[in-house]
C-alpha cells in the first residue's frame, strides 16, 4: 500500500522524529534547568535538605517525562506528510495522496463505509495521477529544509538560558553552607556522645549498688540527650551525668579502698598460722581472688592438721575476721566499718571466717571447712566487686571524652552563630567594664550549715545545707550575684570576670560574694540590657567545668570536692 | 474527460470570455467554476458593471441555449415557466404546453429581485430539482441547466429581498467589483472603436456536463474535507467559538454550504492543474459560498458588519490544518 510513497517520506518523518525529539528534550532541558534553577535559588534563600538530591529527582522526571511524551506524541507518516505539505506549499499533495491510499490501492482498509464504493473511471485516474504526483514531490523534498534545525533556536535559547542560569546558581556560594556543615557535626557530635553512654553502660559488668545507680544514671542521661538538640544542649544534658558517676565512683573507690586495708589487716592477723601462710600473702596483697582459691585449700587441709595447728588456725582466723573488719557483725547492713558502702561478699566472708575459727576452736574440723568454703565464695564475690571502681573510672572517662567533644562542637557553634565566644577562664576580680553583649555568671560557693534559699542577681540558688550561691550579672560594668544563705568562712568557685569590652567577648564567670545568710533574695542587677538573654543552663555546664577545674587550687580547697559536686548536682535536677 | 482536456477547456473558455469582459479575473474564475459544478449563481453589483454582458458572453461561448429574463413586478410565473394553450389543427382542438423561457441551459434572471416572491418561487423548483410542474405535469429542463440572476444592491425601492430558501439554492453569490482605472480604459478602447469583439463557442452542454463529471471525481482528503465541516459549522452562533458569531449571526450556513465548498473546491482544484483538494480551494469558496448564507442580526446592521466581514474573520480565525502547525 503505497510503499514508494512511504519510502519516499521516510527520510523525511526520521527527520521529524529527530526534529521532535530534539524539541522534547529542549523542552525538558529548560523545564529541568528552570527547576534547578529555583531549587538552588531556594537552597541560597533558606536551608533546603538535599538540595542535590531534589535535582537528582527532576532530572530523571524530565527525562521520563520527556520519553514519554515524545514516545506519545511523535509525529506519524501521515502527519509528517501534511507538515510537509504545508511547510514546502505543496497544497495538501502528500497528505491527500496518503490519506488516500486506501481508495487508490483499493483496499479501503480502515474505512467504515455505509455504502459500497463505487469508483469510476475518472477517480481511478486522478487517484492515479495524485499518487504520482505525490510521490515526484516527495522524493524531490530535502528533509532538511522541512524540519529545519532553526525552528528551534528560540526554544534553544530559553534551555541555554535557564541551564546558565541553573550552572551559575549552582556554584554560588551558599550563605548556609557553613550552618549546614556545622549542623550535621553537632549530629555527629550528639550521635557520637550517645555512642560512648551506650558503650559505657554496656562495659559496667559489676552487679555492685554503683553500678546498678550508675547504669540508671547512664540511662537518665541517654533519655534526655535524645530529647536534645544541640550539643550546648546535650552539654547541659550531660552535666548531672558527670557528678553521678564521680559520686558514684568515690563511694566505690572508698569502699574499695576499705576492703582493701580490711584484707590486708586479716592477711597479717593470719600471717604465721599454720598452713595460712598463702592465705596470708594473697590478703595482705589485697588479692581477693587468690585469697578465695587459698581459702578452698585450706578448707581442704584443716582435717589433716592436728588438734594444736587447729587451735592456732582457728585463734588466726578469729584475730583475722575481728581485725580486717570483716566479722559477722558488720554483715547485717552490708556498710563497712569505714563506714563506706560494703560490698555484698564482705560480709559473708568475715563471718565465715570467723564461724571456721570458731569451729576449729571447738575442735571441729569438718565444720571449719565448710566455712571456709563459704568464705571462698564470699572472697571470690569480694574480689568481683572491688572491679567496679575500675569500671567506673572508665565509664567517667569515656562520658568526659563524650563532653569534650560536645563542648568542642557547641563552642565552635557558639562563636559561629551568635559572635560570643565562651570563655573559660577564672580569674579572681571584681566587676570591670563588660561588653554589652557579655553575659555574667558568677558562683559564689561556701561551706557551712544553711537553710536558706538565696537568690542572686538573676537566679542564684542555694542549696540547703551547703552553700548559696548568685550569679548571672550581664552587660556593662556587671558584678557578680551575691552568695546565698550560709555561714563560715567559705571560699569561693568560679571566680570570673567580665568579659573584655570587645564585641564578641562571650560568657564569662564572675565571682560571687560571700554570702550573709539574711541577703537571700534581689540583690543587684546589673545595668546594661543591650545584651540578649541566655538561660542559665546554657552556660551551667562550662560553669561546673570551670569550677571543677578550681578545685584544689587557692580558690576552692580539694575538700570541697563532695560540695561543688552536689551543687551541680542539684542545679542539673533542678532542671 | 482527462484533466489536461478539462483544463484546455477552460482555458479556452476564460479566454474567449476575455475578448469581451475587461478585468474581473475572479469574477469570470467563480462564474466558470459554478457553471461547471452545475451551481446556479446570484450576480450582485451596481448597474453597467456587466453582469447582464458576461452572461450574455458566458451563452455564446457554451454554445448553449440560452435566454434572458426581465424581472418586474408585474411579471407571472407563467411568463418564466410556460403555460398551456389551445391549438387548433386538422385534428381538432388541444391543449399544448408553451415552454417559458426558463427551458433554456442557460437562463439569465435580470434584477431578479424586482419580481414578486409569487415570481421568485416559480424559480425554486428549477433551480433545485431541474424540473418545472406546470398543470400538474412535471417537465426536466435541459442539460446543463443553470440560472444565473442579477441584481441590484442599491436600488432597494419596489424590490423584494429574495427569500432565504432561494438565497440557499443560488451556488455562489458573486459582487461585482467596479473596475480599475486601466480597466475602464480598456473597456472603452474596446467597446468604442469600429469593431466589436465577436465571441465564438468553444465548448458545449458536452463538454461542461463532462467537465462536471470529472470535477466530481476529485478525491478530497479527510483533513480537507474536515477543514470544510469546521467552516461551516462555526458559522452557527451555537457551535462557533467566535465571538462575532454570536454576536451578529441569527442562523448559520446551510449543510449545501458544505456540499457548495466542497464542489466547487474540486473544481478549483481541476482548474489549478491538481488532483486533490487542497485548503486553499476551500478558502476561495468560502467567500462567495457562505457570504448569501448566514442570516445576520440587527446588532450587525447596527455595527455595519457585513457577512462578509464576518466570513472573513472566520477564515481567519478556523486553522486549516492544525496537526500541521502545531
Amino acid at each position: 500500500m503505497n510503499c514508494d510513497l512511504e519510502k519516499a517520506l521516510a527520510p523525511v518523518r526520521n527527520r521529524a522524529r529527530r526534529d521532535w525529539a530534539l524539541r522534547a528534550a529542549l523542552w525538558g532541558l529548560s523545564a529541568w534547568a528552570s527547576g534547578t534553577a529555583l531549587v538552588m535559588a531556594w537552597s541560597k534563600a533558606e536551608p533546603l535538605t538535599g538540595p542535590w538530591a531534589i535535582v537528582g529527582v527532576m532530572a530523571a522526571a524530565a527525562a521520563f517525562g520527556t520519553a514519554g511524551v515524545w514516545a506519545r506524541r511523535r509525529p506519524s507518516l501521515a502527519n509528517v506528510a501534511r507538515v510537509a505539505d504545508q511547510r514546502m506549499a505543496l497544497d495538501e499533495r502528500l497528505g491527500s495522496a496518503l490519506s488516500l491510499a486506501h481508495a487508490y490501492d483499493g483496499t479501503n482498509k480502515g474505512r467504515a463505509s455505509v455504502a459500497p464504493v463505487r469508483r469510476s473511471g475518472s477517480t481511478t485516474t486522478l487517484l492515479g495521477r495524485l499518487h504520482a504526483d505525490a510521490l515526484a514531490r516527495a522524493e524531490a523534498l530535502v528533509p532538511a529544509r522541512v524540519f529545519p534545525l532553526a525552528r528551534h533556536r528560540a526554544l534553544g535559547a530559553i534551555a541555554v538560558g535557564t541551564t546558565a542560569m541553573a550552572t551559575a546558581l549552582a556554584f554560588t556560594p551558599t550563605p548556609q553552607a557553613g550552618a549546614l556543615a556545622r549542623q550535621g557535626a553537632e549530629q555527629a557530635a550528639m550521635a557520637s556522645a550517645r555512642r560512648a553512654i551506650r558503650g559505657a553502660e554496656h562495659a559496667l559488668g559489676a552487679r555492685s549498688s554503683e553500678a546498678v545507680a550508675a547504669r540508671a544514671a547512664l540511662q537518665q542521661a541517654l533519655a534526655r540527650l535524645a530529647r536534645a538538640r544541640a550539643p550546648l544542649a546535650g552539654l547541659v544534658d550531660l552535666s548531672p551525668l558527670a557528678s553521678e558517676l564521680q559520686a558514684l565512683s568515690t563511694s566505690a573507690t572508698q569502699a574499695a579502698q576499705d576492703q582493701d586495708a580490711a584484707a590486708a589487716a586479716a592477711g597479717q592477723a593470719l600471717a604465721g598460722a599454720p598452713g595460712a601462710a598463702p592465705l596470708a600473702s594473697a590478703l595482705q596483697a589485697s588479692n581477693l581472688k587468690a585469697a578465695g582459691v587459698d581459702l578452698r585449700a585450706l578448707a581442704s587441709k584443716v582435717g589433716a592438721m592436728s588438734p594444736a595447728e587447729e587451735e592456732a588456725l582457728g585463734a588466726a582466723l578469729q584475730r583475722a575476721a575481728a581485725a580486717g573488719g570483716l566479722s559477722s557483725s558488720s554483715s547485717g547492713d552490708g556498710a563497712s566499718a569505714g563506714g563506706g558502702a560494703a560490698e555484698p561478699g564482705s560480709g559473708q566472708l568475715g563471718a565465715a571466717l570467723g564461724e571456721a575459727g570458731a569451729a576449729l576452736a571447738a575442735g571441729q574440723p569438718a565444720t571449719a571447712s565448710r566455712y571456709l568454703g563459704t568464705a571462698a565464695a564470699g572472697a571470690n564475690a569480694v574480689a568481683g566487686a572491688t572491679s567496679t571502681s575500675q569500671e567506673l573510672a572508665a565509664v567517667q572517662a569515656a562520658i568526659s571524652n563524650a563532653e569534650n567533644r560536645l563542648a568542642a562542637q557547641a563552642q565552635v557553634a557558639s562563636g559561629a552563630g551568635s559572635g560570643q565566644g565562651t570563655s573559660s577562664r577564672s580569674a579572681a576580680g571584681a566587676g570591670g567594664p563588660g561588653s554589652a553583649r557579655g553575659l555574667g555568671a558568677g558562683g559564689g560557693v561556701q561551706p557551712g550549715a544553711g537553710a536558706a534559699r538565696g537568690e542572686g542577681g538573676r537566679s542564684g540558688t542555694g542549696k540547703g545545707g551547703n552553700g548559696g550561691e548568685g550569679n548571672a550579672a550581664r552587660g556593662a560594668g556587671g558584678s557578680g550575684g551575691n552568695g546565698g544563705a550560709g555561714s563560715g568562712a567559705g571560699s569561693r568557685v568560679g571566680a570570673g570576670e567580665p568579659a573584655g569590652g570587645t564585641g564578641g567577648a562571650g560568657q564569662v564567670f564572675i565571682g560571687g560574694q560571700p554570702g550573709r545568710g539574711e541577703e537571700g533574695t534581689g540583690s543587684k542587677l546589673a545595668t546594661g540590657l543591650l545584651g540578649r538573654t541566655t538561660d542559665y543552663r546554657a552556660v551551667l555546664p562550662a560553669f561546673e567545668k570551670t569550677a571543677l577545674e578550681g578545685l584544689g587550687t587557692e580558690v576552692v580547697a580539694a575538700a570541697d570536692e563532695s560540695l561543688v559536686r552536689s551543687y551541680f548536682i542539684s542545679l542539673g535536677q533542678a532542671h | 474527460m482527462t484533466p489536461e482536456a478539462f483544463g484546455e477547456a477552460a482555458a479556452k473558455i476564460e479566454a474567449e470570455l476575455r475578448k469581451l469582459i475587461v478585468g474581473q479575473d475572479e469574477l469570470l474564475r467563480d462564474t466558470l467554476v459554478a457553471l461547471v459544478a452545475g451551481g446556479n449563481v446570484l450576480l450582485e453589483g451596481v448597474p453597467g458593471l456587466g453582469k447582464t454582458s458576461l452572461v450574455r458572453a458566458l451563452g455564446q461561448v457554451l454554445d448553449l441555449g440560452f435566454s434572458r429574463v426581465q424581472f418586474t413586478p408585474d411579471l407571472m410565473p407563467a411568463d418564466i415557466t410556460g403555460t398551456t394553450v389551445i391549438h387548433e389543427d386538422e385534428k381538432g382542438r388541444r391543449f399544448d404546453f408553451q415552454p417559458g423561457p426558463i427551458f433554456a441551459n442557460l437562463v439569465l434572471a435580470d434584477e431578479v429581485n424586482r419580481a414578486t416572491p409569487k415570481v421568485q418561487s416559480a424559480l425554486l423548483e428549477a433551480m433545485q430539482e431541474k424540473t418545472v410542474t406546470v398543470s400538474g405535469a412535471t417537465r426536466p429542463l435541459p442539460e446543463p441547466f443553470f440560472v444565473l440572476a442579477t441584481q441590484n444592491p442599491i436600488e432597494l425601492e419596489g424590490t423584494y429581498p429574495l427569500p432565504e430558501a432561494q438565497l440557499d439554492r443560488f451556488l455562489f453569490k458573486l459582487s461585482v467589483p467596479y473596475p480599475t482605472e486601466d480597466e475602464l480604459a480598456e473597456i472603452a478602447r474596446r467597446t468604442t472603436g469600429e469593431t466589436t469583439p465577436v465571441l465564438t463557442p468553444v465548448a458545449g452542454a458536452h463538454e461542461v456536463l463532462a467537465m462536471g463529471a470529472l470535477a466530481r471525481a476529485v478525491p478530497i482528503a479527510d483533513h480537507v474535507l474536515g477543514y470544510a465541516v469546521r467552516l461551516v459549522s462555526a458559522t452557527h452562533p451555537e457551535r462557533s467559538a467566535l465571538r462575532e458569531m454570536a454576536s451578529y449571526v441569527r442562523y448559520g450556513a446551510s449543510p449545501r454550504a458544505v456540499q457548495a465548498l466542497v464542489l466547487t473546491a474540486k473544481v478549483r482544484a481541476l482548474l489549478e492543474g491538481r488532483y486533490n483538494v487542497a485548503f486553499a480551494d476551500i478558502r476561495q469558496s468560502a467567500l462567495p459560498v457562505m457570504r448569501h448564507r448566514l442570516l445576520l442580526k440587527f446588532e450587525a446592521e447596527a455595527d455595519g458588519v457585513s457577512s462578509d466581514e464576518l466570513v472573513r474573520r472566520l477564515l481567519d480565525a478556523i486553522v486549516a490544518d492544525p496537526v500541521a502547525t502545531r
